[in-house]
């Protein structure tokens, strides 16, 4: 699969769990991953944590509408 | 979405951003509110868009957008168990969904006709007709415990399906014993719950 389109950043995952899942998510460095407030289970050192109102507006970087 | 929006859907108001500042590679994990399954889509490789269950959202990459989506039929709106407002997911990057029990990924040919309790769809993508179906008999509305109506979902399209919504869950525990609110990441904690006068 292609992947050189994409305008999103690109996180590798994996998951753990059966019943009781989480998934892990792989930043490399400036990248950055959206949740929902209290999603968060644990980070690593390194990771820059803001939380705001703006925040759901500001991922429209980019005008998918066009799809 | 805007604040507003989020208001309307009835989620937390905030999104958080996690963002690698440091050198090398950083993990941050997201954990499932509650028993059921992760679902991983690459919303490149289906079409770059899905509406999802207001709720379901638990991740994404940044570029994600979380938006919104009206029910334009009425009936579905009332009687669609999800309400009006679903959300929707567009971008090209990866986003997380969770869902509850076990979740069914299912393809629907064209013309395809899925008969689904309401409050068991996760997501469909977008060319997924959804539409509301009274239950037919009687006895089957009074006895049937299935409620007034079905969701009927025509394809073509994906869609992905959760055995146990959360509600019928909470329905069941609650039928079971006494219910006693505790919520997690409260500042005040336990002396919020003093205060309310439902005891501790």
């Amino acid at each position: 699969m292609s992947t050189g389109t994409r305008t999103n950043h690109e996180i590798d995952y994996k998951i753990y769990g059966e019943e009781l899942q989480f998934v892990e998510v792989e930043l490399d460095p400036g990248e950055t991953a959206i949740a929902e407030s209290g999603a968060m289970m644990m980070m690593d050192d390194g990771i820059e944590m803001q939380t705001s109102l703006e925040m759901a507006a500001s991922n429209r970087a980019v005008d998918y509408s066009a799809n | 979405m805007s604040a507003g929006k989020r208001i309307l859907t009835g989620e937390s108001l905030f999104m958080t951003a996690f963002t690698n500042v440091g050198q090398g590679k950083k993990k941050v994990s997201f954990a499932a509110p509650y028993t059921g399954k992760i679902i991983a889509l690459d919303l490149q490789e289906i079409g770059g868009t899905i509406i999802a269950q207001k709720d379901a959202f638990l991740c994404a990459a940044k570029g994600v957008s979380v938006g919104i989506h009206f029910q334009r039929k009425l009936g579905t709106g009332i009687f669609g168990g999800e309400g009006f407002i679903m959300e929707k997911i567009q971008g090209d990057g990866m986003a997380f969904l969770h869902a509850g029990g076990y979740i069914l990924e299912r393809n629907l040919q064209p013309g395809e006709v899925l008969k689904i309790d309401t409050g068991c769809i996760v997501a469909y993508t977008p060319s997924i007709d959804f539409d509301i179906e009274f239950v037919r008999g009687i006895k089957n509305v009074v006895f049937g415990g299935e409620g007034l109506f079905f969701a009927t979902l025509r394809g073509p399209g994906k869609v992905w399906i959760q055995s146990l919504p959360i509600s019928r869950l909470a329905g069941r525990i609650v039928a079971y014993g006494t219910y006693k609110r505790k919520e997690e990441g409260s500042i005040l904690g336990g002396l919020g719950n003093l205060l309310d006068g439902d005891g501790m």
